[in-house]
């Protein structure tokens, strides 16, 4: 008795020990992750840390490095030879992202359940399925025996690793502390993930079964209608009448296109919601528009808007380059960006990269299919996932000649409603040959445009609008990478797996991908529209963007004369809705007709036709549009069917052109055909009751667009809401070239104006320099990003130009 | 004295070993210089509460950013009661009383136990 009642409190504090130092469910082990000497406080940064010169003894360096930091925590890196730049820019950039890294390479391989537990076994199971880690692991052998690849992976893994292997619990950052997990050792294979991630986001969609419904239901009179490959109002990237002067390749179109019998039941997916456009602008203008009389590029990528940015800002210094611009964390040198002599920047292109074939399985066990005329043996790849808590869970994919069976099975948990049950995916992000990273290498040399076509040539995927802006006065711009050989229309619908020539049919040499240089309007431009007329010999795909932002971004490049960075730094903010300038005159003539005289009508008939931050009228339009195009479709090609809705565009050319078609009648009212105008009327009311209900009765504040819209950038783990940033105040919409919606938007916004002597660029991001959200450079760009504003970009000619003031040094030296 | 060698021995071994490295050395001291169990429970707590919210405090004013509020936002949810307490005293909540249970049970452990074989 004496005993217990002696070592009770040791008992008990032994237990509360022990329960603080395990995870507890969800949560950290507690102890350590509130103990102020090494949990999350140590996160907060001081106002004085990171604000005095440093130096560090690093295993691995050849000579010393200097990394001069300007006061927007862009680091400024000056290296002797390339082994130690890239070395440097792994290092540097771990120590700000590597914790985001690290993420996005686990989601490309399927492994975030290692991190957070079950919840996320259907994301990592689409994610193997799709084999994205197959394929990385694939390029990274290739490139070892490329030297020029190897040697700037294996610096830039060197550097990443050397942060890491210097790394304690305390300087960790704070997610690995909240989720209780480490960083592992990088690798070049992490790399290639981090580019697989990029793959799978530029061209990892598909509406093949969708329209393969359509067709079972409606025949392929109506897809000719409604799902056409060239919008009326198009205005292609590559401008009409540019020649494409080549010996073309034959392409045979087979009998039969599409997979027979492969009905919507087959088919067991459901169709996910339309997903807000996201796409990319830019365009340069040549020396005759601009006020110096030498080019000026821009470019804006809109991506998910995430905190850490996807982007990561530096200048790149060493015998042989200097230049400046955007990386992805997690890959050596610079994506975006300018040199000396050169500009260039990407967007992406959308042609169909990913088709579906039918598969004829001998039987369950999936070891032989059927393929020209007789049985072909299957591969099957087993999948591991050690989830977090201990489980560890087996699964095998199936791989046929075409590519991974996705899902097999019917399940409700399926991830991606993207996908159909049964079918082998063909995905040209499959593609191991050529060398993405040399691309960059080589444009981040580039000193013309002989240097930028050269440099296109290692490209493979995803495929992107590669523009260019030289100081000896040439613009151009390349939708580029390595395109399938298809016949016109093949992919479109799901494709029949055991016929041949079904197949691809090679691939569209590089030199004949399209490309245009100093065309006679004066600019180049892209906005993810078409990137060819039909006069280009070889089909890329059927749908690409609604062409809204190239529209107004053309019709703006045309007008302007003496453009400046400024007038471009304009053109990017630009909120006028095309899509409403285009139809709105229309509806508003029905609504007039009906006598509707609501408050809500006055305010959209005297609306600008602009997505500014305040209109009424924006939020209006872009509800109604909304409730238009579900009034019009969802009858026909409702979601229960797993089909999907013609475009807007398309729509806006029936009800301006056909007003009478038999698709306005709503078919699931008996006895009654309703007609474009009872549409218009009952969507128009049903938008303003929608709008009243969500945010109270119509009021300036109440219902000004940036509001209702709501942007917000969430933390890659979105759960962290206090990681996140909502309610930023700004315009702009998916169909405007201010592209910003919700949850996606303009990632990187850079301009341009090459010179002569020296460059001037303009550039930020929705973001901050800092992975940490204990930093102020966490997201300290996110206002003036809202605001539309550039910084100034420092580019330094030699580590002691005396543009940049007021550097903090870290002095990055070998350890002997 | 107790709460002094604490507060002094306490940060000096926080700074190099993991975090339960206090709940031994309250233990410890308070074996050697405790005299009551509630007394040393009291003084301990104080001591342990000064080092770690004491610490802490110091961390998060002279910051930058309040990454408590933040890690609040993370813990406390964004809807449901807890979701409308500051977050950063939510935090500092936390923190008291993870602090003055491991002090509090320390000392008093260390005197019982010394007890257990001194009397």
């Amino acid at each position: 008795m004496k005993f217990i009642k002696h070592f009770l409190p040791s008992l008990l504090l032994l237990g509360l020990i022990y329960i603080l130092s395990n995870p507890l469910g969800a949560a950290p082990s507690l102890g350590r992750f509130f103990s102020p000497f090494e949990g999350f406080m140590q996160n907060s940064e001081k106002k004085s840390d990171g604000q005095v010169d440093a130096d560090l003894n690093i295993l691995g360096l050849k000579e010393e490095v200097q990394v001069k930091y300007d006061n927007n925590a862009v680091p400024h890196i000056f290296a002797n030879n390339e082994d130690d730049l890239y070395f440097a820019q792994g290092f540097v950039i771990a120590k700000d992202r590597i914790w985001q890294m690290e993420f996005y390479t686990l989601a490309a391989a399927g492994r975030i359940s290692e991190i957070v537990g079950p919840k996320a076994i259907d994301f990592d199971k689409y994610n193997r399925g799709i084999g994205m880690a197959k394929t990385a692991a694939e390029i990274a052998e290739n490139l070892k025996s490329d030297p020029a690849s190897a040697k700037v992976l294996n610096a830039y893994t060197a550097g990443v690793n050397a942060y890491i292997n210097q790394l304690s619990y305390k300087n960790m950052p704070v997610e690995y502390k909240i989720m209780g997990y480490q960083p592992s050792q990088w690798t070049n294979e992490k790399t290639i993930l981090m580019l697989m991630n990029m793959r799978n986001v530029l061209s990892g969609g598909s509406t093949d079964y969708k329209i393969s419904n359509v067709v079972a239901k409606y025949g392929l009179e109506a897809v000719n209608e409604l799902f056409t490959d060239y919008p009326l109002s198009e205005s292609p990237i590559i401008p009409v009448g540019t020649p494409f002067n080549f010996p073309k390749i034959p392409v045979k179109t087979p009998s039969s296109i599409m997979a027979e019998g492969d009905k919507a039941k087959a088919l067991s997916f459901a169709v996910p919601e339309a997903r807000p456009e996201i796409g990319s602008n830019n365009w340069a203008v040549g020396g005759q528009k601009s006020a110096t009389g030498l080019p000026i590029l821009a470019n804006d990528p809109h991506l998910n808007l995430t905190l850490p940015s996807i982007w990561y800002q530096m200048q790149l210094h060493c015998p042989g380059v200097n230049v400046y611009g955007v990386a992805l964390p997690g890959c050596p040198g610079v994506v975006i960006g300018f040199n000396k002599d050169i500009a260039w920047g990407v967007t992406n292109v959308g042609s169909d990269l990913m088709d579906f074939y039918k598969i004829k399985f001998k039987d369950a066990s999936q070891n032989e299919y059927w393929y020209n005329g007789q049985w072909k043996k299957t591969t099957q790849r087993i999948e591991k996932y050690k989830i977090k808590g201990g489980v560890e869970l087996i699964d095998t994919v199936t791989y046929t000649h075409h590519g991974p069976i996705i899902y097999d099975k019917e399940s409700p948990a399926n991830f991606s409603k993207n996908v159909p049950i049964g079918h082998a995916m063909k995905w040209g992000s499959h593609e191991s040959d050529g060398s993405d990273l040399m691309t960059f290498y080589h444009l981040n040399r580039a000193k013309n445009y002989d240097d930028y076509r050269k440099a296109l040539t290692y490209y493979t995927a995803p495929a992107q609008n590669f523009i260019f802006a030289s100081n000896t006065n040439d613009i151009s711009i390349t939708p580029n990478g390595k395109l399938p050989l298809k016949w016109k229309g093949q992919g479109k619908y799901i494709l029949d797996g055991s016929n041949p020539e079904h197949d691809w049919q090679g691939w569209i040499p590089k030199e004949q991908n399209p490309t245009v240089k100093n065309p006679p309007r004066g600019f180049v431009s892209s906005a993810n529209q078409s990137s060819v007329d039909p006069s280009y010999p070889y089909y890329l795909g059927w749908r690409f963007a609604t062409p809204y932002r190239a529209i107004r971004i053309n019709e703006r490049l045309t007008a302007m004369k003496d453009a400046t960075a400024d007038s471009l730094r304009l053109l990017q903010n630009d909120n006028m809705n095309v899509a409403a300038r285009r139809i709105l005159p229309n509806l508003i003539a029905t609504l007039e007709k009906s006598g509707e005289k609501s408050p809500a009508f006055e305010v959209l008939k005297k609306w600008n036709y602009r997505n500014d931050a305040n209109e009424v009228g924006a939020t209006i339009f872009e509800m109604w549009s909304e409730f238009l195009m579900k009034g019009i479709w969802d009858d026909e090609f409702g979601m229960d069917d797993k089909m999907m809705y013609p475009t807007d565009e398309r729509t806006f050319d029936i009800i301006q052109e056909k007003p009478k078609s038999k698709w306005f009648d709503n078919v699931k009212t008996n006895n009654k055909v309703e007609t474009l105008a009872d549409i218009t009327m009952e969507t128009f009311k049903a938008s303003i009751d929608s709008l009243t209900l969500a945010n109270g009765e119509m009021s300036p504040e109440t219902w000004k667009w940036s509001k209702v819209k709501g942007t917000e950038i969430k933390h890659l783990v979105s759960q962290f809401g206090g990681f996140s940033r909502k309610n930023i105040n700004n315009g702009g919409g998916s169909r405007i070239v201010n592209a910003t919606t919700r949850t996606t938007g303009p990632s990187w916004r850079m301009v341009v104006e090459l010179d002569k002597a020296w460059p001037r660029a303009y550039g930020l991001y929705p973001g901050g320099q800092s992975g940490n959200p204990g930093s102020r450079f966490y997201d300290n760009m996110i206002d003036k990003w809202a605001e539309g504003k550039l910084d100034t970009l420092l580019y330094m000619k030699d580590k002691n130009d005396v543009i940049l003031k007021n550097s903090i040094k870290l002095n990055l030296k070998p350890k002997k | 004295m107790l709460y002094i060698l604490i507060v002094v021995i306490g940060a000096v071994l926080s700074y190099f070993l993991p975090w339960w490295i206090v709940a031994p050395l309250i233990f410890a001291l308070s074996w050697w210089k405790g005299e009551k169990a509630s007394k040393a429970a009291l003084v301990a707590s104080a001591a342990m509460v000064t080092l770690w919210v004491g610490y802490a405090l110091y961390l998060n004013l002279s910051a930058d950013v309040n990454l408590a509020d933040k890690i609040g936002v993370i813990f406390g949810g964004e809807t449901g009661p807890i979701s409308k307490m500051p977050k950063t005293a939510l935090i500092f909540i936390v923190l008291t009383l993870i602090s003055t249970a491991i002090g509090g049970l320390a000392g008093s452990a260390g005197v019982m136990a010394r007890d257990y074989f001194k009397k």
